[in-house]
């Protein structure tokens, strides 16, 4: 577990922003692992199906993030929003932090699903087929779901006026 | 998948660059063990488990045949003897011919 926690933190790092989110996220992983052990196939490496549910959970957490969003009072405008509140970290690039903050704060407009996939492409750098395989779906459905998500962070950079 | 695909210098392709730069914080590891400890014991708190893990020696079961064996000879001998001191069985006794 000591191994693979730097990795897991690292991956749930991209699906939040504050420290206290990333732990809840982290323990949830491993809560699930725990669970799921006996489940497990040697067959498969296991950082594979550890990461396998750290994405899950991630995904699960942008879930969770969007019906919460839904539920509540809508703000009055853009400049009305209240920030997250962010990481203090003293060791961080701050501004490789205000751009994966500035990323995140945009892909949280997308569906949760389209907000995962986007996540792990252009912030961890997965490929297509990776996260097919990750999430049980086929190369096919995955690369319409990537063009769906594109067109709609397309659209909302150009309505947040990005060139 | 680039977006936009046509410009590969604008402020996202900036921002994507920088943004992969970013470390996050370390992981709360003490608190992580702690709580993969506390499910890791949890897991064995139901009391199906317990109960399979309780029966499944050898000796347990020898050893739970012996006691109901030795409780029901003494509460056989305590019946009997109940069953002397009773009026109505004694009745029921002499009626029947007084066998006993």
């Amino acid at each position: 577990m000591l191994r693979h926690q730097a990795a897991v933190s690292r991956l749930l790092w991209r699906f939040v922003r504050s420290q206290a989110d990333l732990d809840d996220l982290v323990q949830e992983t491993f809560l699930r692992m725990v669970r799921g052990l006996p489940g497990w196939s040697a067959r498969q490496p296991f950082i594979h199906w550890l990461l396998r549910i750290a994405t899950n959970t991630g995904r699960d957490y942008f879930r969770r993030q969007s019906v919460r969003r839904r539920w509540t009072v809508e703000p009055a405008g853009p400049d009305d929003r209240r920030p997250e509140p962010e990481a203090v970290d003293p060791g961080a690039d701050p501004a490789a932090r205000a751009a994966a903050n500035e990323i995140k704060s945009l892909l949280a407009e997308l569906s949760p699903d389209e907000r995962t996939l986007l996540t792990l492409h252009h912030l961890e750098g997965w490929g297509l087929a990776q996260i097919a395989s990750q999430f049980g779906w086929t190369l096919t459905a995955t690369k319409l779901r990537a063009w769906r998500a594109r067109g709609h962070l397309r659209s909302l950079l150009q309505a947040k006026g990005y060139q | 998948m680039k977006i936009p695909p046509a410009n590969s210098d604008s402020r996202w392709e900036k921002l994507l660059r920088a943004a992969r730069a970013d470390a996050g914080p370390p992981a709360d590891v003490p608190a992580l063990l702690r709580a993969v400890r506390q499910a890791s014991l949890g897991a064995r708190a139901s009391w199906t488990a317990e109960f399979t893990a309780l029966f499944a020696s050898g000796r347990v079961i020898a050893g739970c045949l012996a006691g109901a064996s030795a409780f029901v000879l003494v509460a056989s001998w305590h019946a009997w003897d109940a069953w002397q001191t009773v009026p109505w069985a004694q009745l029921l006794d002499a009626a029947t011919g007084g066998g006993s």
